[in-house]
């Protein structure tokens, strides 16, 4: 598994903003999830078509497995949640990959590209004699191989764009969610008060050994000490840390998650100080 | 929160200070997430643009001075999301449709102007090539038309029998006629789909699609004005043809257009030249579908109702004369 590819849009503040793109497995899926709720809706229709044995009836759902077939899709994408039933499901959306605002002509592109992409080779591999009567054999394996390349294409670029998204210069991307949690500081120091016993000081030297990589590492590991395997964890990266930083017993006994949430915030708040100075140091040396 | 948190990171005050900013924002947008922008009130609608400047802002500060990482994370997430919702589709459907006939496609079809010209050229040469070769020799028709699909329609028939083909005694149940205009509808639109698909491959493979079905019009042609049919054949043929051949034209020259954006890329590279002209390829699609179901219906239900000739030809005229000032003048002045 490689990390997931990214799609750097450029905000009209000039602010460049990144997106997760929607990995293949998932558009399958969504893909997969629109197909099933459209294969029933003609299902339904052509049920009820039989049933009355209306040729109106059975006219209008001739009309409808190639209309909603393309509007389905149309319809909802050109919506403000820019996504399908299957696509809301799976969390993904339709983007412009210029990051501009997504037009209607857009969206119509995308979704009639589709057609030719699946549905008119599938058609034309169920019943090649409509299209063309008497046609030599190696067409239809002309229309599989097509079908094959075109499915297959967003596997093969970087930005996970199917045909039809190069051609209306679109692209999916995951609904970005992260949650805000409370910061970590604000507890050290909150729970420092409580007590009102003094909190670990560190010396100056002590706060040089380790790097911002380190530090978003040991934040993860704060804030997952509740979690199973917590606690664990945090007594072992004490011990570690206790031992790389030289931390003097005449400094203080304190408890594992008290002394490291402690050194979170002494660490950000000095690895901050050099940041605004202009010094970036991303890993311990050695 | 007195001496402590002041002596804390400089992060920690940093994020005291926008949060509420942040929350709000973060509020606002799940909302229009779920429900649109008409679930939020015009006031909060007001605020959204500044709140969305200030978490940018936000975010940009952070990127260079903030090393807590699920802040970052968050502040990321929100601006793209916030970004998504202020970039999304902001026209509602019933609007973008309007616009749509009023000037996007109108105007679309004049943009692929040179790919229409090629393609109705090469229909042209098609229906040339076979008309003139049938004339001289009738035998020919039997390379251009395959017999299951002439329907009778072939040189062995009588010229009252080819006469027949033209016009329909009987009465159609109104279901019947619906239905046959329906099926005609499905399988054109696929024909013009495949054209465009077949036409964005570098563009041969669409114009040979062309070429066929030029011959094909060609071949049938020469053979009803050998019988002198010339009149009835073309009152038969012209009242959805007028709309359907334009339809299948736009449709590749649609294709045409975005391989011509492929392979003529100019500065900007190729993608980026086949996003901008493909811009104008979905418009002319959904257009061509839209005019192949009214020929569809022409076809289906005009044609075999009416047995006329001249309402057929004043069909002709005016369907002609409709998409030339439609394509050719609809949404000019707009900006």
């Amino acid at each position: 598994m490689t990390a997931p590819r990214q799609l750097r849009l450029l905000t009209t503040e000039g602010v460049p903003v990144d997106l997760e793109l929607g990995s293949a497995a998932d558009r399958v899926a969504a893909f997969l999830i629109d197909l099933l709720l459209l294969v029933l809706l003609f299902v339904a229709l052509a049920v009820v078509a039989v049933l009355t044995e209306s040729l109106w009836l059975a006219a209008i759902a001739m009309s409808a497995s190639l209309f909603v077939r393309v509007f389905w899709f149309v319809l909802f994408e050109a919506r403000p949640g820019a996504a399908t039933p299957g696509k809301r499901r799976l969390g993904l959306r339709v983007v412009r990959a210029d990051g501009g605002p997504l037009s209607f002509e857009a969206v119509l592109t995308r979704n009639f590209t589709r057609e030719i992409e699946v549905f008119v080779p599938l058609l034309f591999l169920a019943s090649a004699e409509d299209f063309w009567p008497g046609h030599p054999g190696f067409v239809r394996l002309a229309a599989a191989g097509w079908i094959v390349v075109v499915a297959t294409m967003p596997l093969w670029n970087r930005s996970r764009a199917r045909l039809g998204d190069l051609v209306a210069g679109t692209r999916v991307v995951r609904v970005p969610r992260a949650l805000l949690l409370g910061d970590l500081v604000r507890r050290a120091a909150t729970g420092a008060q409580q007590r009102e016993a003094g909190a670990p000081v560190f010396k100056p030297a002590q706060l040089g050994i380790y790097g911002i990589y380190e530090l978003q590492v040991l934040e993860d590991v704060l804030r997952k000490a509740r979690q199973p395997g917590g606690k664990e964890a945090v007594a072992a990266v004490a011990q570690r840390i206790r031992a790389k930083i030289g931390w003097d017993e005449a400094q203080g006994e304190f408890a594992d998650e008290k002394f490291l949430e402690h050194f979170y915030a002494a660490q950000r708040k000095h690895l901050e100080q050099q940041l605004l100075f202009g010094k970036r140091k991303e890993r311990k040396r050695g | 929160m007195t001496a402590a948190p002041a002596q804390g990171p400089w992060s920690a005050r940093f994020r005291r200070e926008r949060e509420p900013i942040w929350r709000e924002l973060d509020k606002l947008v799940s909302e229009v997430e779920r429900r649109g922008f008409g679930a939020i009130g015009p006031e909060a609608l007001g605020r959204l643009p500044s709140l969305y400047r200030a978490t940018l802002s936000s975010l940009s500060v952070a990127r260079a001075a903030v090393l807590d990482r699920n802040l970052l994370d968050h502040l990321e997430s929100l601006a793209a999301r916030a970004h998504l919702c202020l970039c999304g589709p902001r026209e509602r459907v019933p609007a973008a449709i309007g616009r749509y006939c009023r000037t996007v496609f109108p105007r679309a079809a004049r943009a692929v102007r040179a790919p229409l010209l090629l393609a109705s050229l090469v229909l042209a040469l098609g229906f040339a090539i076979a008309f003139v070769l049938c004339q001289r020799d009738l035998e020919l028709y039997w390379y251009f038309i395959d017999g299951s699909r002439a329907q009778g329609r072939d040189p062995t028939a009588s010229t009252e029998e080819l006469r027949a083909t033209l016009f329909f005694e009987e009465q159609y149940d109104g279901g019947a006629l619906g239905f046959f205009a329906a099926w005609l509808w499905t399988h054109n639109s696929q024909v013009t789909l495949l054209a465009f698909g077949l036409a964005i491959l570098g563009g041969v493979p669409g114009l040979l699609l062309l070429l066929v079905t030029g011959l094909e019009l060609g071949a049938m042609s020469a053979l009803f004005h050998d019988r002198g049919l010339a009149v009835e054949w073309w009152s038969w043929v012209l009242p959805h043809g007028v709309t359907e051949l334009l339809a299948v034209l736009l449709g590749t020259a649609a294709g045409l257009h975005v391989a011509q954006g492929l392979v003529f890329a100019g500065p900007h590279g190729r993608l980026r030249a086949m996003a901008e002209h493909g811009k104008r390829a979905g418009p002319l699609l959904f257009g061509a579908m839209v005019m192949l179901f009214l020929a569809g219906n022409i076809e289906g239900v005009f044609r075999q109702t009416v047995q006329v000739v001249p309402v057929r030809y004043a069909l002709v005229l005016l369907s002609a004369l409709l998409w030339l000032v439609y394509l050719g003048y609809c949404g000019r002045r707009e900006p």
